[in-house]
């Protein structure tokens, strides 16, 4: 869909699209009866257009049960789609269609697409030793044997904080911020283009969570690497995203640059999600735009809009037109019919960083409008 | 939105006895394993006032939710409470210390949802799921406040309403698992108020939640606080929880209380390195993407190890060798009204540093001239 591309007035500074989604769609069928007939679909993902760019870190947030992880897995094709074009643009070989790439195609795709996942405990085999998990892909690829493969998992090990010597070892000897250390190394083994981190710190302690956040971005940096950041902790995602964008029950609903994104939305789903964290200020004591009512099941959305019956902004067109996501101003990306007549809230820089400050701190800048 | 009046904080800090719903006073806990002693919480001293709320934060293992399952004598086995008082003050009583009640016995049943309520993190697995969540609350209300069936039911719904879940008489009826996660939140809060304790025990109640639902539920605690005027100790590790809900905060490492301070007093000027290194290691939503977070240097000790000194000096970027990895800090008060456990803000005889001693003393051990005064940039 047209409205996903980048801006014609943008295009020149901007680097390429390294993957994008276009309509894309993932449907579960629901079994029931005697007879186990599909009796309903859960639309966990319903038609999402999103890209990530070369070298950009893209954080795709909502609630539990939006599709985020389904997103990500699916364009990656650890699920199969149900509808819609995945594009991965290979260094070499260009436009890949992952959507329906064959197994040779497939192979090579998972060599610059490599996933991280939530929790380090379930995601590593523990009968395999630590060498044997990230030489894995190595030996599958062919990259790799014998001596050559130990000396690249020992230096891997050492990239991502841990001791060569560990490589003997078993899961169950390392703890949870290790363990995630030990998948990001596993992820980086063919030294991959993109990353779909999902939720790779959310199961970690606050401080081994600034150890982890701190590696992937070092790693970023060192080799030049694309992040897919899925995860629900905003004050996470601000922090590591370039771009952000929000979902809920399976669409997603808007995409900015972070700062954009987070001080001027321009969907109400966003700032409500901004507005119900808690600032870490105890003088800054609001009570937060109600919410009311829970997230709608993807198995059977309401008609419109699916946000209309907890958007405090709905009308009557809300309730019965589904908005696209469109660019409303350049860049900033918004599934709402009513995006430039609104005016959100959104962080206004009121959130000051807490701790000791001194004369000489930096007040956040004011870029309300 | 619309901001809460809020009464000033004041001192701060309660002083042993006053008007505490509970004071917890040189608390051990320790688990004998096979492979060791751990000893989870190690000296533990705090104090719920009455109608106020106490954070106790830190981060996984330091010891927080065992303080809270001891003060209900619910720790599993292998732990023990091997040491310590842990006195309540329910209104109307004279003040028992629970500590001398058994585990299973009738006078320790009768505080256990009657004095004192608990509500976890898991809700799923608090639940039972085999009873309707009518069931469940009216179990509690005709074991302590009434024998009248057709009452304890009335009580049922009306506890339901206030929670704020719909249609709280098909809910009488309802099965744990046909509710979602914020609602099975609720069904548990409404079952650990439904005999309107004097004190809430919360461990981690919004940590499995979204943030939609963590504000719904939030606002529903503080109201019913509110109404029924009851204290809370809040378990958490989010700092904006805690800035939001509490009025003290007690920051717990390795089984010890490191900090204990008002909740501004706290944000505003942290004192223990430990807490210091801990608000910064977290990212804040407006603080912009600035580059690499701040991380406490090494890892949580093992939970057999024993250390001696301050449990905090391996990790410490103040550390003074000589006397950190000596002599173990007490919790003690300085002079504003906070109680901190380290030898940056009182000298190893115990008597309080004034701030610029604080200051030097912060500079001569980095060298790097006032790392920990100045605010992370």
């Amino acid at each position: 869909m047209s409205q996903t591309q980048p801006s014609s007035t943008q295009s020149g500074t901007e680097k390429p699209i390294l993957l994008e989604a276009r309509g894309l769609k993932k449907h579960f069928p629901i079994k029931g009866g005697l007879f186990g007939r599909t009796v309903g679909q859960v639309k966990a993902v319903d038609g999402i257009n999103l890209f990530v760019r070369e070298g950009e870190t893209l954080g795709l947030v909502g609630e539990s049960g939006c599709g985020k992880s389904t997103a990500g897995r699916t364009m990656i094709r650890l699920y199969e789609p149900t509808a819609g074009e995945i594009i991965f643009n290979d260094p070499e070989r260009g436009q890949m269609h992952i959507e329906r790439a064959g197994l040779a195609d497939l192979r090579r795709v998972w060599m610059n697409m490599q996933m991280i996942f939530q929790d380090p405990f379930s995601s590593l085999d523990p009968r395999m030793s630590v060498g044997r998990i990230i030489g894995e892909p190595l030996t599958v690829h062919g990259i790799a044997h014998g001596s050559e493969l130990r000396d690249r998992v020992g230096m891997l090990l050492s990239r991502v904080g841990l001791r060569p010597e560990h490589q003997a070892r078993y899961p169950h000897a390392f703890s949870g911020g290790q363990r995630q250390r030990i998948g990001i190394a596993r992820a980086l083994a063919l030294n991959p283009k993109l990353v779909i981190c999902d939720e790779p710190v959310s199961a970690l302690d606050v401080s081994v969570q600034a150890q982890v956040l701190n590696l992937l971005e070092d790693l970023q940096e060192e080799f030049n690497l694309t992040y897919l950041f899925i995860a629900h902790d905003l004050s996470v995602v601000e922090h590591i995203s370039d771009r952000v964008a929000v979902m809920y029950v399976g669409y997603v609903v808007e995409v900015a640059p972070t700062d954009e994104l987070f001080r001027r939305p321009l969907m109400p789903y966003t700032e409500a999600l901004i507005a119900a964290i808690p600032p870490p200020n105890p003088r800054r004591r609001s009570r937060p735009i109600k919410l009311l009512g829970e997230v709608p099941s993807p198995s059977s959305p309401p008609a419109g809009c699916y946000f209309h019956p907890r958007c405090q902004y709905a009308t009557d067109r809300c309730k019965v037109e589904r908005p696209a996501l469109r660019e409303v101003t350049p860049g900033h990306y918004a599934a709402c019919h009513y995006a430039e007549t609104l005016s959100l809230r959104g962080i206004e820089g009121a959130l000051s960083p807490i701790g000791p400050t001194t004369s000489g701190s930096v007040a956040p800048p004011s870029l309300q409008a | 939105m619309v901001t809460i009046a809020r009464p000033p904080s004041g001192a701060g800090t309660t002083t042993a006895g006053g008007d505490n719903v509970i004071d917890v006073q040189n608390l051990h806990v320790e688990f004998h394993t096979s492979l060791g002693t751990v000893r989870a919480v190690n000296g533990v001293s705090l104090g719920v006032p009455r109608g106020k709320t106490l954070g106790v934060v830190g981060e996984s293992g330091c010891g927080k939710s065992v303080t809270a399952f001891a003060i209900m004598q619910l720790v599993a086995t292998p732990g023990v409470i091997t040491q310590g008082e842990i006195v309540l003050r329910a209104r109307g009583k004279d003040p028992v210390n629970l500590l001398t009640h058994a585990k299973g016995s009738d006078d320790m049943r009768a505080v256990r949802g009657r004095h004192i309520g608990m509500i976890f993190q898991e809700p799923m697995t608090a639940l039972n799921p085999c009873y309707t969540i009518g069931n469940q609350i009216a179990e509690a209300i005709l074991l302590h406040r009434t024998k009248d069936h057709a009452q304890a039911d009335a009580m049922t719904l009306e506890i339901l309403s206030r929670v704020g879940l719909p249609s709280p008489s098909r809910l009488m009826t309802t099965f744990p698992h046909q509710l979602s996660g914020g609602m099975r939140q609720r069904a548990m809060i409404a079952l650990a108020l439904s005999c309107e304790p004097d004190l809430l025990l919360a461990d981690e109640p919004t940590t499995a939640l979204d943030v939609t639902t963590q504000a719904q539920i939030l606002d529903v605690m503080r109201e019913l606080q509110e109404h029924i005027g009851m204290s809370i100790m809040f378990v958490t590790h989010n700092l904006g929880v805690v800035a939001q809900m509490c009025d003290e905060v007690a920051v717990m490492y390795l089984g010890r209380i490191v900090e204990h301070a008002s909740v501004d007093e706290l944000f505003d000027s942290p004192k223990h390195p430990y807490t210091r290194a801990l608000m910064r290691s977290i990212p804040h939503l407006g603080s912009g993407r600035k580059g690499r977070l701040e991380v406490i240097q090494g890892s949580i000790p093992g939970q057999f190890s024993k250390l001696a000194g301050c449990q905090f000096h391996p990790r410490c970027p103040d550390a003074m060798p000589g006397i950190c990895d000596v002599k173990s800090p007490s919790l003690l008060p300085i002079g504003d009204g906070a109680q901190v456990s380290c030898f940056l803000h009182h000298d190893p005889s115990g008597s309080p540093r004034s701030p610029e001693a604080v200051v030097a003393r912060a500079q001569s051990a980095t060298g790097a001239g006032g790392a920990t005064v100045s605010s992370p940039n």
